[in-house]
């Protein structure tokens, strides 16, 4: 089999995971063999330039951590899938037009106990022609205090109908702070939300092709402290739902690198945020759970690579939507979406090629976090950020999270 | 009976079509009342307000002309579409993500002349750290007067996204190239192989399966670009025209949209396809407006008799098998178009057509005749001319109308 070449496409932001996967590949080479013949992979980082709509392309996956806000390689990516068939991860169509809103609408449809969402006209018309006339015609007035105390009571979030992470999210106790949080707003079209208080466990699952990770997630911590190492929060059947939530919504949209996050309260696990189209990879986040993060990345990316895994642009909503329209129990239906959602991912050949052809892939990333070449990796995103004068710190934190995981997986 | 269906539309300033498609839905519900395979239904026009994306809608079918540049808009077609199941015209999902460069990539993909373009990173990145470490990282330089030279001039400098004319230069020399990038500042462009002295500028107007391929001059000014003139393509070129506009409309799930081509040394050449909201004014269709309004409304009726939901699954790998085939561009062509008429159901709607719908026509021819239709006509030169203008327009735009009440 000859070279497959694999592409970053990534900002300046992020060189800990990138850098940590260049060198797991380059220890191990061949990573794989595909019908007896070696696999060799190839890892670049993607370069920006003016490109012809006909050219061709030596990639055959790439992983995007761009596309979401840079337009032109978001536009080489859909050149690549479109005329290259390029393998992507992830697809920047539907990360393009069903962001935050469209996931939530779809997922009420499925039947996803999403919390009760409302979006609300823009407060500051957009100095566009047409806009004023527009709005003069065909606007009805609206009471906004109405909605927020009698359609939900208070409190309530407020949030930005697109985009992720917590940017433009307020939260809401009474009418005043609705008006200035509206008021606030200006061109950006907003969401309320229910508020899920007094909640009993927070939960963020990140998900890799099928690979499916709940973690213990606290908001109000500091982001480096938000991932509580704690593998035991949550019952088996509240992990098995979350990994079926997460690997459905990332299978319906065709989202293979996503994060998940949901509220379990009063036994209801209510996903929240699940359309991150470039979920937070950093170690500095991610800490002991970095090398499961870059393992899968390595397991999915290498899977695709030597399957020629085809990246499939058309969904199959439709299938969804009729078991979301039949006679099923909530539970019923959450399974018959993962049967769907292990059919788009392949999960079990994949789970195969992972314990058969990827077995070194647990021992040798054992070794490389304890290797000088990964501390360096730590120490440079450490220095990168936070402040100086608490790089010693933060590199002693890191590095006794880093030996912990170590050990507990000796 | 069947129960009655509710069309909505979602409209911003316009004020001819609608009227005319209200004027025509009426007076056809009339005449068809009762009629066993034709349910009753309504016209409304959409309101804005917030709304909760769990609610139900009375809407089975929307004709949106409004969510390419309202995002509120656009969102609730989106919310009806996955929660409700209504049936759109447009589809808003790919209308966004896959507007002009997509649709140029994967028209390339199957085959169709589309004049070289290129992408070009914009001038003016965000204003931000973040972009500035990027871009010192990652951008390659480039030498933009190189790249002029090899596509050659004359070429067209015209923004990736977007429809229309906006934002589109003509480049003829590494002057004009400098300062229209120099000018384009925060929006990415393409570059394109200028196609001059073209024997012919045709512009296709497509609602469904129904495709209607026009004569158009875009040198002229916006009421004076659709010439009346039927004979202006050969045969094999219309056909070709109609196969080339059902296949991208098939292909992105796309129900009301125009295709600009240019023939030129005997090739059909695509080079803009993808509006959202093609136009469809009194003012600029004058002699096919009534076609327009007649072909909206029978598409719209047959979706809601046949239940068409909208399918938003698209099936481009049926067209990347055929594009990866080893047929000429003809063969495939007629492959697509077989694709494309299995999406549209073109069969059916052609025997709705000619059976329940037999009357639309005369329905139409009567309505162009009418008081109410001269009135919405002289509304609309009233707010399209100057005040001195106006006269010599409404007997302008009344003689194409009276040519086509009289041809029909």
């Amino acid at each position: 089999m000859p070279t497959r070449k694999l592409g970053l496409l990534i900002g300046a932001e992020e060189e800990d995971w990138p850098s940590a996967l260049e060198a797991l590949f380059r220890r191990h080479t061949p990573v794989a063999s595909v019908g007896g013949e070696p696999l060799n992979v190839q890892v670049e980082r993607v370069r920006v330039h003016p490109f012809d709509l006909r050219a061709d392309t030596s990639y055959h996956v790439v992983v995007d951590r761009l596309g979401h806000w840079q337009l032109h390689p978001r536009e080489w990516l859909k050149k690549a899938a479109l005329f290259n068939g390029v393998y992507l991860v992830n697809n920047p169509f539907t990360f393009q037009s069903m962001e935050k809103h469209s996931a939530y609408a779809a997922m009420m449809r499925l039947g996803i106990h999403v919390p009760k969402t409302w979006l609300i006209p823009l407060k500051s018309y957009p100095d566009r022609p047409g806009y004023q006339d527009t709005a003069n015609r065909y606007y009805d007035w609206f009471d906004l205090p109405a909605i927020g105390g009698e359609e939900f009571g208070y409190p309530l979030y407020m949030k930005p109908f697109d985009g992720g992470g917590w940017r433009g999210v307020s939260r809401i106790g009474n009418t005043a702070e609705l008006m200035d949080a509206y008021n606030a707003s200006g061109q950006t079209m907003m969401h309320l939300q229910a508020a899920l208080e007094g909640f009993d466990v927070f939960v963020r699952a990140l998900g890799i092709g099928p690979q499916i990770r709940p973690m213990h997630y606290d908001p109000s911590k500091p982001f480096h402290e938000r991932y509580v190492p704690d593998r035991n929060f949550l019952s088996p059947e509240k992990t098995l739902e979350m990994t079926r939530i997460t690997k459905v919504i990332n299978a319906f949209f065709r989202w293979e690198i996503n994060s998940c996050e949901a509220i379990l309260k009063d036994g209801l696990l209510q996903p929240i945020d699940y359309a991150n189209a470039c979920p937070d990879m950093h170690l500095i986040s991610l800490h002991v759970n970095f090398p499961w993060a870059v393992k899968s990345l390595l397991a999915w990316t290498t899977f695709c690579l030597a399957t020629d895994r085809r990246m499939r642009l058309d969904m199959n909503m439709a299938d969804y939507f009729a078991i979301a329209d039949s006679e099923r129990s909530y539970d019923e239906k959450l399974a018959a979406y993962e049967v769907l959602a292990d059919a788009y991912f392949e999960t079990e050949r994949f789970d195969e090629f992972r314990h058969k052809q990827l077995g070194w892939l647990d021992e040798a990333m054992w070794e490389f976090v304890q290797s000088a070449e990964f501390d360096g990796i730590l120490q440079g995103i450490v220095r990168d950020k936070f402040p100086a004068h608490e790089f010693d710190h933060f590199v002693y934190h890191y590095r006794t999270m880093m030996r912990e995981w170590v050990q507990s997986n000796a | 009976m069947m129960n009655s269906k509710k069309i909505g539309l979602l409209l911003s300033d316009e004020d001819d079509w609608p009227v005319a498609f209200e004027q025509l839905h009426r007076r056809f519900s009339e005449r068809s009342a009762g009629r066993a395979g034709l349910p009753a239904s309504t016209v409304e026009r959409i309101r804005i307000h917030p709304f909760n994306l769990a609610a139900p809608t009375s809407y089975d079918l929307v004709i949106d002309r409004l969510a390419w540049w309202h995002n509120h808009a656009r969102e609730w077609l989106k919310k009806a579409a996955l929660v409700n199941g209504v049936t759109l015209l447009n589809n808003p999902f790919t209308f966004q993500s896959m507007e002009k460069h997509s649709a140029y990539s994967a028209m390339i993909r199957l085959g169709l002349p589309i004049p070289e373009t290129w992408l070009i990173p914009f001038k003016t990145g965000p204003d931000t750290d973040k972009f500035r470490r990027t871009a010192g990282r990652y951008h390659d330089w480039f030498d933009l007067p190189g790249l002029a030279e090899q596509i050659g001039y004359p070429l067209y400098m015209k923004p990736f996204d977007g429809g229309g004319w906006r934002g589109v230069s003509r480049i003829g020399n590494v002057g004009d190239l400098m300062a229209a990038y120099d000018a384009s500042g925060a929006t990415m462009m393409h570059l394109q192989r200028g196609l001059e002295n073209f024997d012919i500028f045709v512009r296709a107007l497509a609602i469904g399966p129904q495709v209607n391929i026009f004569h158009y001059d875009p040198a002229r000014p916006m009421h004076e670009r659709y010439q009346v003139d039927s004979n202006f393509l050969s045969a094999e070129h219309v056909r070709e025209a109609t196969a080339v506009v059902k296949t991208i409309n098939a292909f992105f799930h796309w129900e009301f949209n125009s295709c600009e081509s240019i023939l030129k040394n005997g090739v059909l050449q695509p080079i803009d396809f993808a509006n959202a909201c093609p136009d469809v004014a009194l003012i600029s269709l004058h002699y096919y407006f009534p076609w327009a309004i007649k072909s909206l409304l029978a598409w719209s009726l047959f979706s809601l008799a046949s239940e068409r939901r909208i399918s938003l699954d698209l099936n481009t790998a049926d067209y990347f098998a055929v594009a990866d085939s080893d047929r000429s561009y003809h063969e495939k062509l007629a492959a697509y178009e077989a694709l494309a008429d299995a999406y549209f159901d073109t069969a059916r709607f052609e025997e709705f057509r000619a059976t329940e719908l037999a009357d639309l026509d005369a329905v139409m021819w009567e309505l162009a005749q009418t008081q109410e239709f001269d009135d919405m006509l002289v509304h609309n030169v009233r707010i399209t001319f100057p005040a001195h203008e106006q006269d010599a327009f409404i007997a302008h735009f009344r003689g194409l109308l009276r040519a086509w009440v009289m041809e029909q």
